[in-house]
Protein backbone atom coordinates (compact mmCIF):
# COMPACT_ATOMS: atom_id res chain seq x y z
CA UNK A 1 0.00 0.00 0.00
CA UNK A 2 1.36 3.48 -0.86
CA UNK A 3 -0.10 6.80 0.32
CA UNK A 4 1.16 10.42 -1.00
CA UNK A 5 3.26 8.33 -3.85
CA UNK A 6 5.87 6.98 -1.12
CA UNK A 7 6.00 3.23 0.74
CA UNK A 8 5.22 3.42 4.46
CA UNK A 9 8.29 3.41 5.53
CA UNK A 10 9.38 1.23 8.85
CA UNK A 11 11.19 2.68 11.89
CA UNK A 12 14.52 1.99 12.28
CA UNK A 13 16.88 2.50 14.53
CA UNK A 14 19.54 3.64 11.84
CA UNK A 15 17.09 6.53 11.67
CA UNK A 16 17.40 7.85 14.93
CA UNK A 17 21.20 7.78 14.11
CA UNK A 18 21.79 9.88 11.54
CA UNK A 19 19.67 12.53 13.21
CA UNK A 20 21.14 12.34 16.29
CA UNK A 21 24.53 12.85 13.54
CA UNK A 22 23.21 15.55 11.49
CA UNK A 23 22.00 17.42 14.92
CA UNK A 24 25.88 17.06 16.30
CA UNK A 25 27.60 17.75 12.95
CA UNK A 26 25.43 21.00 12.89
CA UNK A 27 25.96 22.00 16.54
CA UNK A 28 29.93 21.63 15.30
CA UNK A 29 29.02 23.66 12.59
CA UNK A 30 27.79 26.55 14.33
CA UNK A 31 30.69 26.51 16.96
CA UNK A 32 32.95 27.39 13.73
CA UNK A 33 34.61 30.87 14.24
CA UNK A 34 33.41 33.49 11.85
CA UNK A 35 36.46 32.76 9.58
CA UNK A 36 35.88 28.91 9.74
CA UNK A 37 32.19 29.78 8.26
CA UNK A 38 33.31 31.64 5.63
CA UNK A 39 35.52 29.44 3.95
CA UNK A 40 32.60 26.71 4.14
CA UNK A 41 30.73 29.22 2.51
CA UNK A 42 33.18 30.12 0.25
CA UNK A 43 33.59 26.72 -1.45
CA UNK A 44 30.27 26.01 -1.47
CA UNK A 45 29.69 29.10 -3.01
CA UNK A 46 32.43 28.57 -5.69
CA UNK A 47 31.05 25.11 -6.65
CA UNK A 48 27.13 24.11 -6.27
CA UNK A 49 26.26 27.30 -5.91
CA UNK A 50 28.60 29.02 -9.07
CA UNK A 51 26.03 28.57 -11.67
CA UNK A 52 23.58 30.46 -9.39
CA UNK A 53 25.93 33.05 -8.51
CA UNK A 54 26.98 33.67 -12.12
CA UNK A 55 23.53 33.88 -13.33
CA UNK A 56 22.73 36.81 -10.41
CA UNK A 57 25.21 38.60 -11.40
CA UNK A 58 24.54 38.41 -15.21
CA UNK A 59 21.24 39.63 -14.45
CA UNK A 60 22.41 41.75 -11.62
CA UNK A 61 24.52 43.85 -13.99
CA UNK A 62 21.78 43.88 -17.35
CA UNK A 63 19.96 46.04 -14.41
CA UNK A 64 22.00 47.79 -13.48
CA UNK A 65 23.49 49.40 -16.80
CA UNK A 66 20.68 50.05 -17.56
CA UNK A 67 19.34 51.80 -14.60
CA UNK A 68 22.65 53.48 -13.95
CA UNK A 69 23.50 54.92 -17.11
CA UNK A 70 22.39 58.39 -16.45
CA UNK A 71 23.78 58.50 -13.14
CA UNK A 72 26.97 57.10 -14.36
CA UNK A 73 27.35 60.24 -16.78
CA UNK A 74 26.64 62.51 -14.52
CA UNK A 75 29.15 60.71 -11.77
CA UNK A 76 31.40 60.93 -14.91
CA UNK A 77 30.61 64.59 -15.37
CA UNK A 78 31.21 65.59 -11.66
CA UNK A 79 34.76 63.80 -11.49
CA UNK A 80 35.82 65.69 -14.54
CA UNK A 81 35.46 69.03 -12.80
CA UNK A 82 36.75 67.59 -9.89
CA UNK A 83 39.73 66.84 -11.57
CA UNK A 84 40.25 69.91 -13.61
CA UNK A 85 39.50 72.20 -10.18
CA UNK A 86 42.31 70.44 -7.98
CA UNK A 87 44.85 69.73 -10.90
CA UNK A 88 46.46 72.72 -10.20
CA UNK A 89 46.17 72.63 -6.58
CA UNK A 90 48.18 69.06 -7.09
CA UNK A 91 50.45 70.15 -8.94
CA UNK A 92 51.47 72.91 -7.14
CA UNK A 93 51.21 70.76 -3.98
CA UNK A 94 54.09 68.80 -5.74
CA UNK A 95 56.28 71.72 -6.37
CA UNK A 96 56.18 72.91 -2.51
CA UNK A 97 57.17 69.37 -1.71
CA UNK A 98 59.95 69.71 -4.44
CA UNK A 99 61.14 72.60 -2.54
CA UNK A 100 60.96 71.71 0.98
CA UNK A 101 62.66 68.08 -0.18
CA UNK A 102 59.65 65.72 1.32
CA UNK A 103 58.90 62.27 0.14
CA UNK A 104 55.78 62.04 -2.04
CA UNK A 105 52.53 61.36 0.12
CA UNK A 106 51.59 57.43 0.15
CA UNK A 107 47.70 57.58 -0.05
CA UNK A 108 47.92 53.72 -1.37
CA UNK A 109 46.21 52.47 -3.90
CA UNK A 110 42.59 50.69 -4.85
CA UNK A 111 41.25 47.26 -6.65
CA UNK A 112 37.46 47.36 -7.96
CA UNK A 113 35.29 44.39 -6.72
CA UNK A 114 32.28 43.11 -7.39
CA UNK A 115 29.78 43.10 -4.22
CA UNK A 116 27.38 40.19 -3.25
CA UNK A 117 25.12 41.29 -0.31
CA UNK A 118 23.81 38.53 2.15
CA UNK A 119 19.94 37.99 1.50
CA UNK A 120 17.63 39.39 4.03
CA UNK A 121 15.09 37.18 6.60
CA UNK A 122 17.77 33.84 6.06
CA UNK A 123 21.35 35.40 6.20
CA UNK A 124 22.33 38.89 7.01
CA UNK A 125 21.77 41.95 4.72
CA UNK A 126 24.80 43.69 6.35
CA UNK A 127 27.18 41.40 5.63
CA UNK A 128 29.27 41.30 2.07
CA UNK A 129 31.03 38.95 0.44
CA UNK A 130 33.99 41.12 -2.26
CA UNK A 131 34.65 39.27 -5.62
CA UNK A 132 38.27 40.66 -7.34
CA UNK A 133 41.19 38.82 -7.75
CA UNK A 134 44.05 39.69 -5.31
CA UNK A 135 41.79 40.47 -2.07
CA UNK A 136 43.36 37.84 -0.29
CA UNK A 137 46.66 39.74 0.21
CA UNK A 138 45.18 42.60 2.02
CA UNK A 139 45.82 43.60 5.17
CA UNK A 140 42.71 43.31 7.24
CA UNK A 141 40.35 45.05 7.75
CA UNK A 142 40.45 47.56 5.11
CA UNK A 143 37.72 49.98 4.18
CA UNK A 144 35.54 49.81 1.06
CA UNK A 145 33.99 52.86 -0.35
CA UNK A 146 32.78 53.67 -4.07
CA UNK A 147 32.75 57.16 -5.94
CA UNK A 148 29.58 58.18 -4.11
CA UNK A 149 31.38 57.13 -0.10
CA UNK A 150 31.88 54.57 2.73
CA UNK A 151 30.08 50.86 1.95
CA UNK A 152 31.74 49.39 4.89
CA UNK A 153 34.82 47.52 5.66
CA UNK A 154 36.68 44.42 4.63
CA UNK A 155 37.13 42.08 7.59
CA UNK A 156 38.95 39.08 6.48
CA UNK A 157 39.38 36.56 3.50
CA UNK A 158 36.34 34.29 1.93
CA UNK A 159 37.97 32.09 -0.32
CA UNK A 160 39.53 33.52 -3.50
CA UNK A 161 37.67 36.84 -2.48
CA UNK A 162 37.26 39.14 0.60
CA UNK A 163 34.15 39.09 3.30
CA UNK A 164 33.02 41.92 5.23
CA UNK A 165 30.34 44.12 6.95
CA UNK A 166 28.31 47.00 5.32
CA UNK A 167 27.93 50.27 7.44
CA UNK A 168 24.45 49.44 8.65
CA UNK A 169 26.55 46.20 10.81
CA UNK A 170 25.91 46.70 14.19
CA UNK A 171 29.81 46.32 15.03
CA UNK A 172 30.66 49.18 12.63
CA UNK A 173 32.40 52.18 13.67
CA UNK A 174 34.48 54.74 11.87
CA UNK A 175 36.41 57.95 12.65
CA UNK A 176 34.71 60.83 11.22
CA UNK A 177 35.44 64.54 10.80
CA UNK A 178 33.40 67.50 9.16
CA UNK A 179 34.63 69.30 5.97
CA UNK A 180 35.57 71.78 7.66
CA UNK A 181 37.97 69.76 10.25
CA UNK A 182 35.96 71.37 13.46
CA UNK A 183 34.43 68.78 14.87
CA UNK A 184 35.21 64.97 14.90
CA UNK A 185 33.53 62.05 16.41
CA UNK A 186 32.85 58.65 15.71
CA UNK A 187 30.11 57.44 13.28
CA UNK A 188 27.83 53.75 13.77
CA UNK A 189 24.64 52.39 12.56
CA UNK A 190 21.37 53.24 14.61
CA UNK A 191 18.42 51.66 13.28
CA UNK A 192 15.36 52.22 14.52
CA UNK A 193 11.85 49.81 13.90
CA UNK A 194 10.81 49.93 10.38
CA UNK A 195 13.09 52.43 9.08
CA UNK A 196 16.13 51.84 7.53
CA UNK A 197 19.25 52.38 8.88
CA UNK A 198 20.73 55.40 9.00
CA UNK A 199 24.45 56.34 10.72
CA UNK A 200 24.43 58.13 14.34
CA UNK A 201 27.60 60.62 14.47
CA UNK A 202 28.46 60.32 18.48
CA UNK A 203 30.77 61.98 20.60
CA UNK A 204 30.77 65.47 19.10
CA UNK A 205 31.78 68.15 21.41
CA UNK A 206 29.13 69.74 23.40
CA UNK A 207 29.87 73.39 22.45
CA UNK A 208 30.03 71.98 18.58
CA UNK A 209 27.52 72.68 16.55
CA UNK A 210 26.77 70.94 12.86
CA UNK A 211 24.41 72.69 10.66
CA UNK A 212 22.08 70.00 8.59
CA UNK A 213 24.08 69.20 5.26
CA UNK A 214 27.77 69.00 6.43
CA UNK A 215 29.28 66.34 5.01
CA UNK A 216 31.37 64.23 7.39
CA UNK A 217 34.66 62.41 6.04
CA UNK A 218 36.85 59.55 6.69
CA UNK A 219 39.14 60.93 9.14
CA UNK A 220 41.91 57.85 8.49
CA UNK A 221 42.89 57.50 11.79
CA UNK A 222 44.03 53.88 12.65
CA UNK A 223 44.47 53.33 8.99
CA UNK A 224 41.43 51.47 8.36
CA UNK A 225 39.59 53.68 6.12
CA UNK A 226 41.73 56.04 3.81
CA UNK A 227 41.15 59.72 4.88
CA UNK A 228 38.85 62.05 2.76
CA UNK A 229 36.05 59.35 2.07
CA UNK A 230 32.32 60.59 2.58
CA UNK A 231 30.57 58.99 5.43
CA UNK A 232 27.26 60.81 5.00
CA UNK A 233 25.55 64.32 5.47
CA UNK A 234 24.07 65.17 9.08
CA UNK A 235 21.05 65.69 8.76
CA UNK A 236 19.92 66.96 11.96
CA UNK A 237 20.47 67.24 16.02
CA UNK A 238 19.90 63.88 17.92
CA UNK A 239 20.26 64.47 21.52
CA UNK A 240 22.46 66.22 23.66
CA UNK A 241 24.32 63.99 26.62
CA UNK A 242 24.32 65.69 29.96
CA UNK A 243 26.61 68.52 29.06
CA UNK A 244 29.05 66.55 27.42
CA UNK A 245 28.34 65.78 24.15
CA UNK A 246 26.22 66.17 21.45
CA UNK A 247 24.80 63.20 19.02
CA UNK A 248 23.30 63.95 15.35
CA UNK A 249 21.73 62.37 12.75
CA UNK A 250 23.62 61.14 9.74
CA UNK A 251 22.09 60.37 6.50
CA UNK A 252 24.50 57.83 4.87
CA UNK A 253 26.14 58.94 1.69
CA UNK A 254 25.84 55.14 -0.16
CA UNK A 255 22.73 52.72 0.64
CA UNK A 256 24.29 49.08 0.77
CA UNK A 257 21.18 48.07 -1.31
CA UNK A 258 22.69 50.09 -4.38
CA UNK A 259 26.23 49.09 -4.16
CA UNK A 260 27.30 46.53 -7.32
CA UNK A 261 30.84 47.69 -8.08
CA UNK A 262 32.84 48.79 -5.13
CA UNK A 263 36.88 50.43 -4.36
CA UNK A 264 38.94 48.30 -2.05
CA UNK A 265 41.80 50.52 -0.41
CA UNK A 266 45.30 48.82 -0.51
CA UNK A 267 46.31 50.85 2.28
CA UNK A 268 50.73 51.24 2.06
CA UNK A 269 52.50 48.38 3.80
CA UNK A 270 53.69 49.91 6.87
CA UNK A 271 57.32 49.39 6.18
CA UNK A 272 56.90 51.58 3.28
CA UNK A 273 55.97 54.43 5.11
CA UNK A 274 57.77 57.40 5.62
CA UNK A 275 57.60 59.48 8.50
CA UNK A 276 58.19 62.82 6.97
CA UNK A 277 58.46 65.73 9.25
CA UNK A 278 59.09 63.92 12.50
CA UNK A 279 62.20 62.80 11.86
CA UNK A 280 63.70 65.70 10.02
CA UNK A 281 61.88 65.81 7.03
CA UNK A 282 64.05 63.67 5.21
CA UNK A 283 61.42 60.65 5.14
CA UNK A 284 63.06 57.94 6.86
CA UNK A 285 61.53 54.68 6.41
CA UNK A 286 59.97 52.90 9.49
CA UNK A 287 62.46 49.58 9.49
CA UNK A 288 65.50 52.11 9.54
CA UNK A 289 64.45 53.40 12.85
CA UNK A 290 66.06 50.26 14.82
CA UNK A 291 69.17 50.92 12.75
CA UNK A 292 69.12 54.33 13.54
CA UNK A 293 68.82 54.15 17.19
CA UNK A 294 72.37 53.23 19.13
CA UNK A 295 72.45 49.79 20.72
CA UNK A 296 71.44 49.15 23.70
CA UNK A 297 74.06 48.10 26.69
CA UNK A 298 74.22 44.90 27.88
CA UNK A 299 72.01 44.09 30.94
CA UNK A 300 74.11 41.94 33.22
CA UNK A 301 76.54 40.84 31.37
CA UNK A 302 74.29 39.17 28.62
CA UNK A 303 75.48 38.74 25.59
CA UNK A 304 74.45 42.17 23.15
CA UNK A 305 72.37 40.76 20.58
CA UNK A 306 75.41 41.11 17.71
CA UNK A 307 77.02 39.17 19.10
CA UNK A 308 74.51 36.14 19.18
CA UNK A 309 74.00 33.58 16.67
CA UNK A 310 73.65 34.38 13.22
CA UNK A 311 69.75 33.74 12.32
CA UNK A 312 69.54 30.49 11.19
CA UNK A 313 72.62 29.29 12.36
CA UNK A 314 73.06 25.72 14.51
CA UNK A 315 72.20 26.64 18.17
CA UNK A 316 74.64 24.29 20.63
CA UNK A 317 72.60 21.86 22.63
CA UNK A 318 73.69 23.79 25.73
CA UNK A 319 71.91 27.06 24.97
CA UNK A 320 68.79 24.90 24.23
CA UNK B 1 2.20 12.64 -7.90
CA UNK B 2 4.16 9.70 -7.20
CA UNK B 3 7.26 8.52 -8.29
CA UNK B 4 10.09 9.96 -10.45
CA UNK B 5 7.76 12.86 -11.30
CA UNK B 6 7.61 14.08 -7.74
CA UNK B 7 11.21 14.17 -7.72
CA UNK B 8 11.48 15.93 -10.98
CA UNK B 9 9.11 18.55 -9.66
CA UNK B 10 11.32 19.29 -6.57
CA UNK B 11 13.98 19.60 -8.06
CA UNK B 12 12.41 22.33 -9.90
CA UNK B 13 10.94 23.69 -7.15
CA UNK B 14 14.62 24.17 -5.72
CA UNK B 15 16.22 25.05 -9.31
CA UNK B 16 14.07 27.91 -9.59
CA UNK B 17 14.48 29.04 -6.09
CA UNK B 18 18.48 28.96 -6.01
CA UNK B 19 17.85 30.83 -9.53
CA UNK B 20 15.46 33.47 -9.11
CA UNK B 21 15.31 34.45 -5.25
CA UNK B 22 16.70 37.46 -5.33
CA UNK B 23 13.67 38.82 -7.28
CA UNK B 24 11.72 38.44 -4.28
CA UNK B 25 13.79 38.14 -1.41
CA UNK B 26 12.88 41.87 -0.54
CA UNK B 27 9.20 41.20 -0.62
CA UNK B 28 7.68 41.29 2.74
CA UNK B 29 6.04 37.61 1.93
CA UNK B 30 7.72 36.09 -0.75
CA UNK B 31 7.40 32.40 -1.51
CA UNK B 32 10.11 30.30 0.41
CA UNK B 33 10.50 27.52 -2.31
CA UNK B 34 13.42 25.92 -0.50
CA UNK B 35 10.84 25.12 2.34
CA UNK B 36 8.66 23.84 -0.14
CA UNK B 37 10.47 21.68 -1.76
CA UNK B 38 12.00 20.00 1.16
CA UNK B 39 8.90 19.54 2.83
CA UNK B 40 7.60 17.79 -0.21
CA UNK B 41 10.75 15.66 -0.38
CA UNK B 42 10.24 14.91 3.17
CA UNK B 43 7.15 13.35 1.91
CA UNK B 44 8.61 10.65 0.08
CA UNK B 45 11.66 10.00 2.12
CA UNK B 46 12.55 8.24 5.16
CA UNK B 47 13.41 10.50 8.28
CA UNK B 48 16.72 10.07 8.36
CA UNK B 49 17.00 10.91 4.19
CA UNK B 50 15.20 13.74 4.81
CA UNK B 51 17.04 15.42 7.94
CA UNK B 52 20.18 14.81 5.69
CA UNK B 53 18.19 16.50 2.81
CA UNK B 54 17.54 19.59 5.09
CA UNK B 55 21.21 19.82 6.05
CA UNK B 56 22.47 20.05 2.78
CA UNK B 57 19.77 22.36 1.38
CA UNK B 58 20.65 24.37 4.45
CA UNK B 59 24.55 24.65 3.81
CA UNK B 60 23.57 25.37 0.34
CA UNK B 61 21.13 28.27 1.51
CA UNK B 62 23.12 29.66 4.55
CA UNK B 63 26.24 29.88 2.00
CA UNK B 64 24.25 31.88 -0.32
CA UNK B 65 22.43 34.08 1.84
CA UNK B 66 25.78 34.36 3.95
CA UNK B 67 23.73 33.49 6.99
CA UNK B 68 24.45 31.71 9.70
CA UNK B 69 25.76 27.94 9.36
CA UNK B 70 24.58 25.64 11.73
CA UNK B 71 21.59 27.43 13.04
CA UNK B 72 20.62 27.33 9.00
CA UNK B 73 21.46 23.50 8.43
CA UNK B 74 19.96 22.59 11.79
CA UNK B 75 16.48 24.08 11.46
CA UNK B 76 16.40 23.04 8.06
CA UNK B 77 17.41 19.29 9.29
CA UNK B 78 14.88 19.19 11.53
CA UNK B 79 11.97 20.80 9.64
CA UNK B 80 13.16 17.92 7.01
CA UNK B 81 13.36 15.54 9.79
CA UNK B 82 9.65 16.53 11.43
CA UNK B 83 8.21 16.20 8.35
CA UNK B 84 8.62 12.94 7.06
CA UNK B 85 7.98 11.96 11.31
CA UNK B 86 4.55 13.66 10.80
CA UNK B 87 3.71 12.11 7.47
CA UNK B 88 3.84 8.76 9.46
CA UNK B 89 1.77 10.53 12.33
CA UNK B 90 -1.49 11.52 9.78
CA UNK B 91 -0.81 8.46 6.90
CA UNK B 92 -3.12 10.89 4.54
CA UNK B 93 -4.40 10.34 1.11
CA UNK B 94 -6.16 13.57 1.25
CA UNK B 95 -5.41 15.67 -1.50
CA UNK B 96 -5.61 18.67 0.68
CA UNK B 97 -3.37 17.07 3.24
CA UNK B 98 -0.29 18.65 1.14
CA UNK B 99 -1.62 22.06 0.88
CA UNK B 100 -2.13 22.24 4.69
CA UNK B 101 0.94 20.54 5.27
CA UNK B 102 2.86 22.94 3.18
CA UNK B 103 1.50 25.91 4.89
CA UNK B 104 1.70 25.02 8.25
CA UNK B 105 5.17 23.61 7.54
CA UNK B 106 6.69 26.62 5.67
CA UNK B 107 5.14 28.43 8.44
CA UNK B 108 7.15 26.50 11.36
CA UNK B 109 10.30 26.45 9.78
CA UNK B 110 9.78 30.51 9.28
CA UNK B 111 9.35 30.55 12.71
CA UNK B 112 12.09 28.23 13.75
CA UNK B 113 14.44 30.47 11.73
CA UNK B 114 13.34 33.36 13.08
CA UNK B 115 14.26 31.88 16.66
CA UNK B 116 16.22 29.52 16.82
CA UNK B 117 15.86 29.38 20.77
CA UNK B 118 13.16 27.08 19.85
CA UNK B 119 15.85 24.75 18.13
CA UNK B 120 18.85 25.29 20.37
CA UNK B 121 16.60 25.26 23.83
CA UNK B 122 15.11 21.70 23.31
CA UNK B 123 18.68 20.13 22.03
CA UNK B 124 19.77 21.71 25.09
CA UNK B 125 17.44 19.68 27.21
CA UNK B 126 17.68 16.95 25.49
CA UNK B 127 20.92 16.54 25.30
CA UNK B 128 21.06 17.64 29.46
CA UNK B 129 18.98 15.11 30.21
CA UNK B 130 20.77 12.53 28.28
CA UNK B 131 23.87 13.40 30.11
CA UNK B 132 22.41 13.04 33.49
CA UNK B 133 20.77 9.71 32.74
CA UNK B 134 23.72 8.27 31.37
CA UNK B 135 25.36 9.43 34.61
CA UNK B 136 22.71 8.48 36.59
CA UNK B 137 22.66 4.67 34.99
CA UNK B 138 26.82 5.08 35.24
CA UNK B 139 26.44 5.19 39.03
CA UNK B 140 23.90 2.89 39.61
CA UNK B 141 25.93 0.36 37.80
CA UNK B 142 28.89 0.25 40.06
CA UNK B 143 27.07 1.51 43.24
CA UNK B 144 23.96 -0.95 43.41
Amino acid sequence: MTYLGAPRPGRRRGDIAIAAILVILGGFASSLSREQQSQVEAFVRATALYPFLTLHRASAERTAVGRRLEELQAERDDLVETLVRYRALAEQSADLRDIADLASPRIGEVRAAEVYPGRPRVGDPDVFVLRAPGLTDLIFPVGVFTGSGLVGVARGPHGAGARGDFWSHPDFRVSVVTEDGAVSGIARPLRRDGEEPILLLDGAPFQSDIAPGTRLLTTGIAGVYPPGITVGTVRQLAEEEAGWMKRYYVEPAVRPAQTALVLVWVRPRLDSLALPDLLGGRGLPLDSLAAARPPDPPADGAKPASEGPAPGAAVPDSAR
Amino acid sequence: MRGPGRWIVIGMILLVHFALHPVWSGWPAGPDLLAGGLLLGSLGLRSSRAAALGFVLGLLEASMALGPLGPTMLVLAIAGWVGAWLRDVFYSDSARFMPAFLVVGVWAIEVLSLATVFVYAPLSAAFTAAVCWLAERFVSFFVV
